[in-house]
């Protein structure tokens, strides 16, 4: 496999996980976020000030990031406590904005030349090629796909079945939604911190343009695209949406405007993604199945 | 000292005095009915003790243990169940798992519990059995939000039971239901009695609550009226006045 | 005092956006993003106009028409479909929209990707205020304002649309069992409330001497920061945070040497804004 396709995988599954991320944020807990870039960006400059700044490995540097990220999300999570809804998503919208601008503004952090010169990741002695490093990614988000399918059948899962629901509802049988939101906050917070650190490795650089709101639209676009609330749903979603611009290549000048019909169609005739109630899955089995419960 | 007791229960929101002062007693294993006009507080009352809504005096206490002023979701842990009036069943979720939800309890609480699968069989067994208790046996697999309104109520009442509840709250249960399923669900309260559970309930239709209630409390404008045995409340002059009226208007009293 | 009147003509250019975007808010309670794809539809046709008959008042004229035109477009072909979608759907389908809108503009056989220039003469005169200038740009997009908000406030208070849409806005069912007809009132509220970014993307385009075709991209956010602070949905509150946004901008940068971009100002007082007061600062209590 060439070198180009092998780093269209590895980004792809980068975005899966982040993807993933959203889907116990959004899919989940029905916290609407817009915001998601801000943690990717968090995950990603830890990763790299870790690295760059203090020497850290590659493994210690991801596993660092990922807690660093999951602190900030739970705090993000207890300002979804007190603003619901519409008024959360723009919330969130100003976070991504505000984060963004912080790390643009901050010598700290690099400021508007962000960080350069990461190390190439290395597992002990081995340096990990593109090939291996794509690899990597892939069974991580596979991992986080398995690791997200198992909250969606835990008690957790159903409590955030039940919040998203009926948050009234939720609280009268005994779930204590405060804190599960917070907790899915926290969760999302730990896969998009490694998300965010793996992309940092796989740029060798970070830049605050990268993770600018529009990035934070492209997941929810790849969540709602895939199937929200689903795990498939989230992986093929990040599947297609990266493959999708280096499909249209050829297409070069009209890329935006197909990515923006893909959307509008998408949603507006497949509701539920490509993966969920309705979406092609069902179609595929020919029947539609009653809607997936967490089950 | 009695199993529930109201103590001076009032609530206010903002100029308006929804309950004043209101206090009465239930003994262990009563059914006891709140009965009275249209905003005369009889859902608030119910949000009062549940912990929905915050008294601005006064208390509620459930087995020596002050419930008025705590999160539903603590209350719901320590046994104090309710419904509502306009059924909030989770519509995206199967009758079995709506149910299901409600077995968590603890689980919710601990990391641990929070990561343990959630269909266990035990899990399982006692959703199905308490669906089966109250009829609804055969719709463990429809999505709640395909039930009829009767249905509804009857899933309401199952996943209150899910909490193993010390205390069952039930807001208009019979509302708009027709005479059949009127008929299941006053067997089904008489059955619940039976099983020695303690139940609050508010409900439109005066003749149904009193035929099933032992003891009976008349709310009206925010206040206690009454307080009594079916038969005495029934036939109290001042409660006939306010709220029950007398021949023809005793029927819109009634569903 | 120069800075008040910058503050106030920039305020005016958020208003016209916010309001418009705050009645569809209001009455659809969907997150039109492509409000900011009408504003620049109006602000090219307005340009195209104006290149015409070298009028600032027809280019008015025509973008408010065009923003009509569009933004109804857009609810029609789009949004009507998804009423009952769950609530991500039409955000999405909106930022779709937004996004074919302003590559499609960004084409060399519309707008192409560069500035056009659109020195105007708008045919007012330069007027001093207590010490300082108000350009004729300034005084159109002034003028414009005052005198559509004006406009609207009648509408909405006096005419039976505007009963219509207050009816809608509050309780669709209702409003339907009463006898409005919710489609109509949906439609006009559309119609006008585009027509108004119409407007405000043509006062723009005069006051920046410039259209292009990524200009809606900064002022959809902020319109929405706006919209927020104002109350979801109210009309007077988007007005009242338009201008104190635009206050609060042109006086912190201007004056403090403020150190983070002007967009991260709106948005760090809408966080700041919503953990004080979650419902907005017109917004009423939620229970």
């Amino acid at each position: 496999m060439s070198q180009y396709v092998l780093s269209v995988i590895a980004s792809g599954g980068v975005w899966a996980i982040l993807t993933l991320s959203l889907n116990l944020i959004t899919g989940y807990a029905g916290q609407v976020s817009l915001g998601q870039a801000a943690f990717f960006a968090i995950g990603a400059y830890a990763a790299a000030m870790l690295s760059t700044r203090t020497g850290f490995g590659f493994v210690p540097a991801v596993l660092a990031a990922m807690p660093i990220t999951g602190v900030a999300a739970a705090a993000l999570g207890l300002l979804a406590l007190r603003v619901k809804d519409d008024f959360l998503v723009f919330a969130t919208i100003g976070v991504n904005f505000i984060v963004v601008a912080i790390l643009q503004y901050t010598d700290a952090f690099g400021g508007a030349q962000g960080i350069v010169a990461i190390p190439l990741p290395a597992i002990g002695p081995v340096t990990l090629q593109i090939g291996a490093y794509a690899g990597l990614v892939v069974a991580l988000a596979l991992l986080a796909g398995f690791a997200s399918r198992w909250v969606e059948r835990s008690w957790l899962g159903y409590g955030f079945a039940a919040v998203r629901q009926d948050e009234l509802a939720a609280r009268t049988i005994g779930v204590p939604a405060a804190q599960l939101k917070v907790v899915a906050f926290a969760l999302a917070g730990l896969l998009a911190g490694l998300a965010g650190a793996l992309y940092a490795y796989f740029l060798g650089n970070v830049f605050p343009q990268n993770f600018a709101f529009v990035i934070s639209i492209q997941v929810m676009a790849m969540l709602v695209l895939g199937g929200l609330g689903t795990v498939p749903g989230a992986i093929v979603g990040a599947a297609v949406l990266t493959a999708l611009p280096e499909i249209l290549r050829p297409l070069a000048d009209y890329r935006y405007t197909i990515f923006g019909l893909v959307l509008v169609i998408t949603v507006s005739f497949l509701p539920g993604g490509i993966m969920g109630h309705g979406g092609l899955g069902d179609r595929a089995l020919g029947r539609l199945r009653p809607r997936r419960a967490a089950t | 000292m009695s199993f529930l007791a109201a103590e001076q229960l009032s609530v206010s929101f903002g100029r308006l005095t929804a309950l004043d002062g209101v206090s009465f007693d239930v003994e262990r294993g009563q059914l006891v009915a709140v009965i009275g006009p249209n905003g005369a507080g009889k859902t608030t009352l119910f949000n009062a003790i549940a912990g929905a809504v915050r008294p601005a005096r006064g208390r509620a206490v459930l087995d020596g243990r002050v419930v008025s002023g705590r999160p539903p979701h603590r209350n719901a842990l320590a046994g104090v169940a309710r419904t509502f009036q306009v059924a909030r069943p989770f519509h995206e979720l199967t009758v079995r798992d709506n149910v299901l939800v409600g077995l968590g309890r603890a689980r919710y609480y601990r990391l641990g519990g929070l990561l343990r699968r959630a269909r266990s069989s035990a899990d399982i067994e006692r959703a199905e059995a308490l669906l089966g208790d109250v009829g609804l046996g055969e719709s463990m697999e429809r999505l709640a939000g395909e039930l009829p309104l009767g249905h509804l109520r009857l899933l309401e009442i199952a996943r209150a039971l899910a909490l193993s509840p010390r205390l069952l709250m039930l807001d208009e249960p019979a509302a708009g239901l027709r005479d059949t399923e009127e008929a299941a669900l006053e067997a089904l309260l008489r059955r619940l009695r039976e099983q020695g559970l303690t139940m609050l309930l508010v409900e439109h239709d005066v003749e149904f609550a009193l035929r099933v209630a032992d003891r009976a409390v008349v709310l009206t404008a925010g206040r206690k009226l009454a307080e009594g045995a079916p038969e005495e409340v029934r036939t109290n002059p001042e409660v006939i006045d306010a709220y029950l009226g007398t021949g023809t208007e005793a029927g819109d009293a009634t569903r | 005092m120069q800075d008040a009147l910058t503050a106030l003509t920039l305020g005016s250019t958020y208003v016209l956006l916010a309001v418009g975007l705050s009645m569809i808010y209001g009455i659809l309670r969907i997150i039109h993003v492509a409000h900011a794809g009408v504003y620049t539809i109006g602000a090219y046709v307005g340009y195209l106009a104006w290149g015409q008959t070298g009028s600032v008042w027809v280019a008015l004229v025509g973008g408010m028409a065009a923003g009509a035109l569009s933004g109804w477009l857009i609810y029609a072909l789009m949004y009507r479909r998804l009423l009952e979608a769950p609530r991500y759907v039409p955000l999405i389908a909106s930022i779709g929209a937004f996004i074919v809108i302003q590559d499609l503009l960004s084409k060399p056989w519309l707008m192409g990707s560069d500035r056009l220039a659109m020195q105007t003469d708008p045919g007012l005169p330069t007027v001093g205020v207590l010490g300082a200038t108000v350009s004729p740009e300034a005084l159109y997009v002034l003028v414009v304002t005052a005198a559509l908000l004006l406009a609207l406030a009648v509408l909405f208070r006096r005419s039976d649309i505007g009963l219509q849409w207050r009816a809608t806005a509050s309780d669709r069912e209702l409003a339907g069992a009463s006898g409005v007809s919710v489609e109509r009132a949906i439609a006009s509220t559309f119609a006008v409330g585009s027509a108004l970014a119409g407007a405000a993307g043509v006062t723009v385009a005069v006051y920046t001497e410039s259209v292009f075709a990524f200009m809606g991209e900064v002022p959809s956010y902020k319109a929405f920061v706006i919209v927020v602070l104002g109350g979801l949905g109210a009309v007077l509150g988007p007005v009242v945070a338009g201008f104190v946004l635009a206050f609060a901008e042109t006086l912190l940068i201007a004056n403090a040497g403020f150190v983070l971009p002007r967009d991260a100002i709106a948005f760090l007082i809408l966080v700041i804004v919503l953990i004080v007061r979650p419902q907005g600062l017109f917004g009423r209590a939620r229970a």
